[in-house]
């Protein structure tokens, strides 16, 4: 079968778990390959963004620029998505994505990937699951921050 | 032009219409002669028995005397079609230029009308009606004099010949006319009525058509498309009505005619038989009758065609014209400017949408706002202030310089980009008139022929920039101009762009072609520069695939010579196809194709036959989809070499498409057909070296089809790596600059025809350009419409940047943003209710404010 190892990685995100293998396959036909070498940015924060990348070997790391401080804050690997969402809402990228070591990707454009799920309604049901799901635990995490910046002196200490 | 065909024809063309006429007359005598020799041959050469007869006084005995006369007969024939040959040529000459009259008169009239009222015209319906309602009209009005005088001329003299040989016979011929004289107006009036309909419903569709185009996005965001097909399926429905009726109905005439016409000769045989047989006419004289009778019929009909056509044409003629009757003549282009104290001025002005007359001005030099909430109302006094009102005189509106396309340039916020290139659009705004005659060999005639159809001889051939005129020391001085405002209008990295884009012809090149032949050797050379290519480049190698590039240019190591050819296009060519085959893989292409679309077919399963998504990844349109699969179906059966020809082609043209790095279909099977392929590649190569159709590539000569880019890196950019190749495409650029081909480059951009219209332009870059051609008239007043509107610093920066290259020339913008229009020296205000005044502005620049305030007064 034609894009076996792509279909395999597409099958091993979250985001494309429950969609059904042969849309996989197109998926990964209309998809091009990326490939980018250690240091080497696959994503700028704040560029526009009219693309998704899913990792087929390497690590990238999430670097976050925030009042002129860069900090890694995640590292990607094998199988893993990324700017999915501002692809698809087409905000700048959040992050910035730099290649750790040498990284192959399969990157796929908006355009393409829009057609892909207006041909395919399930697709984009199984998507948008995964992205609440992934909101939720956002959601979650952030209500937890808050607690904890809300009573900085933790009871803990006294106890 | 209320003017009637008729007149129209008469006043301008009467000479020529004298000239047909004389033609036309002179075919009457010809054509007795025709009608008297036949007579004579049979009753005196024939049946005659006194011989020697004499002949233009000499005798001949009877055979000599037929052969003289059929002689004669002959020449009589052929002067007679001469002569109507001459008469034809000469009418359709009149024809087209009275046609090419009529529409250029048309289009002046539409470019002369006022811009408010050319707001209200529909595009569509105006090509409709110069283009195709127009087209008929000038086939006919070249024979509206002849026609009728030759044809009424013809019947005349058949008819009075019948008569003279018999005036019962005659009679007998004339009587149905009378019944067709008065049946065929009755009819044909109805068909000039329908006529009229159908040119109504014709522009109603034309108009529809127009709008479903320019409101395209709309109907799609109303969902709205279902509608709007519906609409012009009902007008093609009336359409359709309205022909059947008028087909009808003209058949109905022909059927009146043609009775008409078969029931005469039932009388000539009753009447002129029953003479001959009582010996009153001779048997010759009923023959020459029924030869004139039948000739008679032709010129009737024609009569009659024209009668009908020239309704038609009339009906015709006159709903055109109509809708041009309140154009009136076009207000004559001016020549000059009435000089007045201001940089623009409006003295006691009407303005549409502003009350009473407007008196405002713009001082010499000085920044002047027009502040106003409403936009419209802004946008209309600004272009007053242009002078871009009709009919404009002294009266009304002054400028600072008497040089008509100097005193002012409006430029609006979304600027027109015209076709043609970019230097074409930035010179735009210099083209005023001819100012030298170009050296074109037809010029001549050219001009003669405008002459004739009252045209204006202006020649696009000739040299229209008088570089003096327009504040330039001489031409050069012109394209450096147009070398800084790209500049400085920071249109130079689009221009750049669009000239590494862009391909040229060595032979006009050559220094230039092999420059960037050098420049590719040298960063192939180059230690860093090399690395880096290899990296981001696959550049072509003899002994190499090159998966980034299409399995036909591999073959071939050559691309076609036109740019706009793939090898796909050659996929039936015969001498391609023998080259595969002495290559031996024509049998492996189209089994390559096989596998493609099996493969794609596949993927695509369960994809909805109207998707866009196989039209943009798909190696074929969808709609042969089904022709497909039958070749895959029978090449899968019997085997890829048992297909015929045109599958074959079909299966090759797509393998010849094929790239591996974008497809990644595998169906090189890794590195087994790739070896057959490369080789394949030696004899291939040489055919295409052989073939003139086709361009080799050789890593040290300049390649014709390739772009200026593909040149330097020649080979495509690696698709996996396309992402992170702009350091490598930064240095060359820098090589580039350093080499001094920037330059170059950019000129050759500057050359390069802008797709459609500038659609391939975004809003800013055609802003920019909008901006660049409006300063290259070096203008007494740059008139800003919503462009650096507001009080932003970059607003203020473009201004200032304006002022500056404006070389003293005023800068006039409108604005709804009261801060933005106290920074200028001179305040115009329009109130709610449109009224305009005046005041001083602060002034972004004191030092400009005092000299403005002396100016302005």
């Amino acid at each position: 079968m034609k894009f076996e190892a792509e279909v395999n990685a597409l099958q091993r995100t979250p985001m494309f778990q429950g969609v059904d293998p042969s849309r996989l396959r197109l998926l990964a036909f209309m998809g091009e390959d990326r490939t980018f070498k250690d240091g080497e940015m696959v994503v700028r924060q704040g560029d526009s963004s009219d693309s998704a990348y899913l990792i087929l070997s390497g690590k990238a790391d999430v670097i976050v620029e925030f009042g002129g401080r860069a900090s890694t804050v995640a590292q990607l690997g094998e199988s893993e998505v990324f700017g999915e969402m501002a692809m698809l809402c087409e905000t700048p990228r959040t992050a910035t994505v730099q290649a750790r070591g040498e990284l192959r990707t399969l990157l796929f454009e908006r355009e393409g990937m829009l057609r892909l799920l207006r041909e395919f309604p399930e697709m984009a049901i199984e998507m948008s699951r995964s992205l609440a799901q992934r909101l939720e635990r956002t959601t979650v995490e952030l209500a937890r921050l808050r607690a904890q910046a809300a009573a900085p002196a933790a009871p803990t200490d006294g106890g | 032009m209320a003017e009637k065909m008729t007149r129209f024809v008469w006043r301008h063309s009467a000479r020529d219409q004298l000239v047909l006429l004389f033609f036309t007359l002179l075919t009457f005598p010809i054509i007795w002669i025709t009608l008297e020799l036949p007579k004579t041959i049979i009753n005196e050469a024939i049946s005659g028995t006194e011989f020697p007869q004499e002949f233009f006084g000499v005798p001949l005995e009877q055979t000599q005397y037929l052969i003289a006369l059929c002689f004669a007969y002959l020449l009589a024939i052929s002067v007679n079609n001469g002569v109507k040959y001459a008469q034809n040529v000469q009418r359709g000459i009149l024809g087209e230029r009275m046609l090419r009259r009529m529409r250029f008169d048309l289009y002046r009239r539409v470019m002369g009308r006022p811009l408010s009222r050319l707001k209200g015209t529909s595009p569509g319906e105006l090509v409709q009606m110069i283009s195709a309602e127009l087209a008929p009209i000038g086939d006919f009005v070249g024979a509206i004099i002849s026609t009728p005088v030759s044809q009424g001329g013809s019947f005349l003299v058949y008819l009075a010949f019948i008569i003279v040989q018999n005036p019962l016979i005659g009679a007998a011929a004339l009587c149905l006319y009378p019944v067709q004289a008065w049946l065929v107006p009755k009819l044909q009036a109805r068909v000039i009525a329908m006529i009229r309909v159908r040119l109504a419903n014709i522009r109603a569709m034309a108009r529809e058509i127009d709008e479903s185009i320019d409101g395209a996005t709309e109907i799609r965001a109303l969902r709205a498309r279902r509608w709007h097909m519906a609409i012009v399926s009902r007008q093609l429905y009336d359409n359709y009505v309205i022909r059947r009726r008028i087909f009808l109905l003209k058949n109905l005439i022909k059927f009146v005619n043609n009775v008409a016409n078969h029931l005469t000769p039932f009388f000539i045989f009753l009447i002129g038989g029953w003479f001959v047989i009582h010996g009153q006419l001779d048997v010759g004289a009923l023959t020459a009758v029924l030869i004139a009778y039948k000739d008679l019929a032709a010129p009737w009909k024609e009569l009659l065609r024209f009668y009908q056509d020239y309704s038609d044409m009339n009906a015709r003629y006159n709903s055109v014209m109509e809708n041009f009757a309140e154009d009136g003549e076009p207000a004559p282009l001016l020549d000059s400017a009435p000089v007045g104290p201001h940089a623009l001025a409006l003295h006691g002005a009407p303005v549409d949408g502003l009350s009473g007359p407007v008196d405002a001005h713009a001082p010499m030099g000085a920044t002047t706002s027009v502040v106003g909430e409403d936009a419209l109302a802004r946008s209309s006094l600004l272009q007053a202030l242009s002078g871009l009102v009709d009919g404009h005189s002294g009266d009304h509106w002054t400028a600072g310089t008497p040089i008509l396309y100097r005193t002012a340039a409006y430029v609006p916020a979304d600027p027109r980009i015209f076709a043609g290139s970019m230097r074409d659009n930035l010179v735009h705004g210099l083209l005023f008139r001819p100012v030298a005659p170009g050296d074109d060999p037809e010029h001549g005639a050219r001009r003669r022929e405008a002459e004739m159809t009252g045209a204006p001889a202006d020649d696009i051939a000739d040299e229209w920039i008088d570089p003096v005129e327009a504040g330039y020391a001489d031409a050069e001085a012109v394209e450096a101009r147009i070398q800084r405002l790209v500049q400085v209008l920071g249109l130079e990295d689009d221009l750049y762009a669009i000239g590494l884009m862009s391909r040229f012809d060595p032979e006009q090149a050559p220094a230039l072609a092999a420059r960037l032949v050098d420049l590719r050797r040298a960063i192939a050379g180059s230690e860093e520069l090399g690395e880096m290519r290899e990296d981001f480049i696959d550049h072509w190698q003899a002994d190499r695939y090159n998966p980034n590039a299409s399995v036909g240019e591999n073959l071939f190591f050559a691309l076609p010579l036109d740019p706009e050819l793939r090898w796909s296009d050659f996929a039936e060519d015969r001498a391609v196809l023998r080259a595969l085959d002495e290559a031996g893989v024509r049998q492996m292409m189209v089994e390559i194709g096989l596998d493609l679309c099996e493969t794609l077919l596949s993927l695509f399963e369960g994809v909805a036959a109207d998707s866009d998504l196989f039209k943009r990844y798909g190696l074929f349109p969808r709609s042969e989809t089904a022709t497909i699969e039958g070749i895959l179906r029978l090449g899968r059966q019997r085997g890829a070499d048992k297909l015929n020809r045109a599958a074959q082609a079909r299966m090759i043209a797509i393998a010849f498409g094929y790239s591996s790095t974008r497809y990644r279909l595998g169906v090189l099977r890794g590195t087994e057909r790739v070896h057959v392929l490369l080789d394949a590649r030696p004899k291939l190569r040489e055919f295409a070296a052989r073939d003139p159709r086709f361009a080799p590539f050789d890593p040290d000569a300049f390649h014709p089809a390739f772009t200026m880019a593909e040149n330097i890196f020649f080979g495509p950019v690696k698709l996996e790596r396309r992402d992170s190749w702009a350091p490598f495409r930064d240095r060359v650029d820098a090589l580039v600059a350093e080499l001094g081909l920037r330059e170059l480059i950019l000129r050759a951009g500057l050359a390069q025809p802008l797709g459609g219209g500038g659609a391939s332009l975004n809003a800013m870059q055609r802003r920019r350009m909008g901006l660049a051609r409006a300063l290259m008239k070096n203008p007494g007043a740059l008139v800003l419409d919503g462009i650096a509107a507001g009080e932003a610093e970059a607003d203020a920066a473009l201004r200032a940047l304006l002022r500056q290259e404006l070389n003293g020339g005023a800068l006039i913008y409108g604005t709804d943003r009261e801060a933005a229009a106290q920074a200028a020296d001179h305040v115009i205000r329009i109130d709610r209710q449109g009224r305009v005044t005046q005041e001083d502005g602060a002034g972004e620049d004191p030092a400009a404010v005092d000299g403005a305030r002396d100016g302005g007064r």
